[in-house]
């Protein structure tokens, strides 16, 4: 029994070895676990990449929308956090959010710890250490050099 | 980080950029209501570092509200009349105006900064060198 799983795996070896063809082959083929892992890093950059996108055109749609009459209305649809261009965001979401949802939160999770911790080292040693913090901003308004941080609470 | 903004080199900014959703965006308006209290900080530390404010609901940011001493009918007003939208649409566009496509992602004066504090201190002394050489070559 093992002689023929040897002999299957010899077998199996040889067509692939044949398959791969070109120079390239050896560096392409032991590490299959980290080249899937490395594709599907790709795909959900790719993924992030395209709910981004989603994000920007229904951004311009609901700008759009608070330029329209119906923006005037009260908006008690905060409680559930709605917009206002609600049908074109849903429609631009929608195209872009199922394939990505997850994506995305297994990125954030993955880069997650490391980055909070750099956050968070950010913040201690700004508006928690004393220095002077206005809404958004912590420091000299008029400093030359400014660090700015584009995130996302969840 | 500390030394580079309290010595007036540079100052740090927290722009919103909802790549979640309704959620995320509502949470981003709680804090800039918040921030017209002054309590920006503690809403952001809230919602970014305390798990029992995740569930970025109206009830959950009264809660913090409430908890901080805020002004409720003041709060409340300003996220039911969603007055910080334009805020923080503005500083969405400007994000991607700035190429950033995901979270988090730090700017160095505009450019790139790096995905670690290394990195964005670097780029923070590489900036204050450049300021440094282009001021002694408009003094000389």
């Amino acid at each position: 029994m093992v002689r023929i799983g040897l002999i299957a795996a010899a077998l199996a070896l040889l067509v692939a070895g044949c398959g791969s063809g070109g120079g390239d082959a050896p560096a392409s083929q032991p590490q299959t676990a980290a080249s899937v892992q490395a594709q599907q890093q790709e795909q959900t950059e790719q993924s992030a990449t395209a709910y981004a996108a989603g994000q920007s055109e229904s951004t311009q749609d609901q700008a759009q929308a608070q330029a329209s009459p119906q923006a005037d209305q009260p908006t008690a649809q905060a409680q559930a956090g709605q917009a206002v261009g609600q049908e074109a965001d849903q429609q631009t979401t929608q195209q872009a959010q199922p394939a990505t949802d997850q994506s995305v939160a297994e990125q954030a999770e993955s880069e997650e710890p490391e980055q909070q911790a750099m956050v968070a080292q950010i913040i201690e040693s700004g508006h928690r250490a004393g220095l002077v913090a206005d809404r958004n901003v912590i420091g000299d308004p008029n400093a030359p050099i400014v660090i700015t941080e584009y995130s996302d609470f969840l | 980080m500390e030394e580079v903004i309290r010595t007036g080199l540079a100052r740090y900014e927290y722009r919103h950029f909802i790549i979640f959703g309704a959620a995320s965006e509502f949470a981003a308006m709680a804090t800039e209501c918040a921030g017209d209290q002054g309590a920006w900080w503690e809403f952001h530390d809230e919602y970014l570092f305390e798990g029992r404010a995740r569930t970025f609901t109206r009830a959950g940011a009264i809660e913090i509200a409430e908890r901080e001493g805020l002004n409720i009918a003041q709060f409340t007003q300003c996220i039911d009349n969603e007055e910080h939208r334009d805020r923080i649409l503005q500083m969405q566009q400007q994000g991607f105006a700035e190429g950033v496509n995901g979270t988090p992602t730090f700017r160095v004066n505009g450019e790139p900064g790096g995905r670690s504090l290394s990195a964005i201190l670097d780029k923070v002394h590489q900036a204050a060198e450049a300021a440094e050489a282009a001021e002694g070559q408009e003094g000389g």
